[in-house]
């Protein structure tokens, strides 16, 4: 089951390669399952028409597709055996993939990707401008943006098969005794105080107080448009700002 | 401080947490439905997929629908998910049933995904004929609904636009 | 090393990169943190490599793929920015420049990536049609298509936006050089991470 698993977990890096607007992620998660299918039936008319019935309206976050797939494979071998109907593992399946995603965008995309980004950003801030307090090292900043990303990347993709097959549905149970949300609160409020002592040390560094005012003109503004306008346009606004106070300097 | 009604067909799902709670600033998700959304399992999962300042109930739609009437949803900012259109029109003809005055608010169409033999007519929207058939029982009990996913997009009204969308679905149908 | 060869291979860097978007295995390697100093070292810039890809990195930081809704491409802009600031003729002025515009063309990457999603709608009925023995084949050949189709698209894109721009911001850059006030505008890239560290702020408040 072990080599079932990493098997799996290795195709289903591809899981989103042929995501359409129809059915989304669904060919990636029949290309992932595949092997199992062939493992349960012998007969290649069966193999064809379970991976068929698989070939449904699927999306859900793409590490923690794992956890589903797992499931599904549990539900698979029950099929097989004929205690439950090929309805109730797609309805399951679809049943269970809305709120793992709503999870993994929380989690990972929302909280992790973020504080990764602030971790390796404050590096480089805290360094001041132009390498004012130390000579920042590029290799460290990659390296540990990467490595922490990644230390929860790689086990949840890769384990999360196995736990998905052992578990099957009490695999929530498991995760609500983790208490992710007050995780994810206390990493998010970690994240504000690091980005701010960052910009401070890095705005210290000026030595010149229009500019330092300047900055912190920027980051309240930014923070005020941020409820009401997208990334872009507020960079935009501020850019045009910028060049107009400081033509004015 | 009101409730908002969504017809989507995955119910809770990324979207929903991180395209709709911080703009309308939801403090309440109801999962209204009859089926088996409700049970153990789904509860957990979906209380685990919410953040902890954001309740999460789960009623069956004679519930919902009293507590509509009531005014029991004004006390916050309340999201109301259903799975279908089915089951919006059982929820329509419940909230008359208890009180024929009552106008509910512009309800929202979010996603129907589910598509098998129907047509899909936006990027996030399927219907047949007998979609079509219970959108215009729903216009015709004064019921305004808007098609869009995210609050920030457009909103299609489709009490306007349901007599294309026949054409669109019936010349598919006849293919 | 002439540009036109440069153009070719960065081309071919990027089409590897941006796999790392959505197609294979998320991760991370196509974050502007990680692209912008990469870049930065094949025009022996690393420094300014990273200034960009710290910016950009700040400012997408809150951009997420929600469902249905694709994100601007952080990937395209922090490589087109690297690119653009590393022009002769654009000096000091050249960095602020070139995010400038490799941000609009990030959007125009964003365009094709649309295209190509609702392109893949077509090869399913050709699954659901298929006889049981020849299904699995099909998949395969779909997810393959699926990385190829991908590649092809981001070598095709960079090699025609490259050039295009390159004229752009050149001109532009030029044209700069006689503007009075240009002296002010050296510590503009300095302030520009304040628009992240804002935006990043205001992503992780919760009401």
């Amino acid at each position: 089951m072990k080599f079932f698993s990493l098997r799996i977990a290795i195709r289903s890096l591809l899981i989103q390669s042929m995501w359409n607007y129809e059915r989304m992620q669904n060919v990636g998660f029949a290309f992932s399952i595949k092997p199992f299918i062939n493992y349960l039936y012998k007969d290649k008319v069966v193999q064809g028409e379970r991976i068929k019935a698989h070939f449904g309206f699927f999306n859900t976050h793409p590490y923690l597709a794992n956890l589903l797939i797992g499931i599904v494979m549990r539900l698979e071998e029950k099929y097989s055996r004929g205690e439950i109907s090929s309805d109730e593992v797609i309805r399951t399946k679809t049943m269970l993939a809305g709120p793992v995603a709503a999870i993994g965008d929380r989690l990972i995309w929302s909280t992790w990707r973020v504080f990764c980004g602030i971790v390796a950003v404050s590096i480089f801030l805290f360094s001041g401008k132009d390498n004012y307090w130390f000579e920042v090292n590029i290799k460290l900043i990659l390296a540990i943006f990467l490595f922490l990303y990644n230390l929860v990347h790689i086990p949840l993709r890769f384990f999360s098969v196995y736990w998905g097959y052992t578990y099957s549905s009490d695999v929530i149970h498991k995760l609500s005794k983790f208490s992710i949300q007050t995780k994810v609160l206390s990493l998010r409020k970690i994240g504000i105080l690091l980005l701010l002592l960052s910009a401070l040390v890095y705005s210290i560094s000026f030595e010149d107080y229009v500019l330092n005012i300047i900055f912190w003109l920027n980051i309240i503004l930014s923070i005020l448009l941020s409820k009401r306008y997208a990334q872009i346009i507020i960079f935009y606004v501020l850019f045009l700002f910028n060049m107009i106070i400081l033509i004015y300097k | 401080m009101s409730y908002i009604i969504r017809v989507d067909d995955r119910l809770v799902h990324g979207q929903v947490i991180e395209g709709w709670i911080k703009p309308l600033k939801i403090s309440m998700i109801t999962i209204c439905s009859d089926t088996i959304a409700c049970d153990i399992m789904q509860k957990t999962l979906y209380k685990l997929s919410v953040p902890p300042h954001v309740a999460l109930e789960c009623d069956n739609i004679e519930t919902v629908a009293k507590k509509i009437v009531e005014k029991k949803y004004e006390k916050e900012n309340v999201l109301i998910l259903i799975s279908s259109l089915q089951e919006l029109n059982v929820l329509v003809n419940n909230v008359l049933r208890f009180s024929e005055k009552t106008l509910l608010n512009t309800i929202n169409i979010g996603g129907l995904r589910h598509c098998g033999n129907k047509k899909q007519v936006y990027r996030a929207l399927c219907l047949d004929m007998k979609d079509i058939e219970l959108l215009k029982e729903l216009i015709s009990k004064k019921i305004v609904m808007e098609y869009y996913i995210l609050p920030d997009d457009k909103k299609l009204k489709l009490n306007d636009l349901v007599l294309d969308l026949e054409k669109t679905v019936k010349n598919e149908a006849n293919k | 090393m002439n540009i036109t060869l440069k153009f070719l291979l960065l081309a071919i860097f990027s089409g590897v990169v941006h796999l790392d978007t959505m197609v294979f295995g998320q991760f991370m390697f196509s974050r502007p943190i990680v692209v912008g100093p990469i870049v930065g070292y094949f025009f022996n810039s690393p420094q300014t490599g990273l200034m960009i890809g710290v910016i950009l990195e700040l400012m997408y930081i809150s951009v997420i793929p929600i469902g249905i809704k694709i994100p601007p491409d952080a990937t395209a802009a922090t490589i087109l920015s690297v690119v653009f600031a590393n022009i002769r003729e654009c000096n000091d002025l050249g960095m602020p420049m070139s995010i400038f515009f490799g941000i609009i063309f990030s959007l125009v990457y964003k365009f094709t990536d649309i295209q190509i999603r609702t392109l893949n709608n077509m090869y399913l009925s050709w699954v659901d049609t298929a006889k049981a023995e020849f299904v699995e084949k099909r998949i395969n050949l779909l997810v393959y298509y699926g990385i190829v189709v991908s590649f092809l698209r981001t070598i095709l894109f960079y090699l025609i936006v490259l050039p295009i721009i390159y004229f752009i911001v050149k001109n532009v850059c030029v044209l700069i050089q006689y503007c009075p006030v240009k002296e002010n505008f050296r510590d503009i890239i300095y302030i520009l991470p304040a628009i992240g560290v804002g935006i990043g702020i205001a992503h992780f408040m919760e009401e």
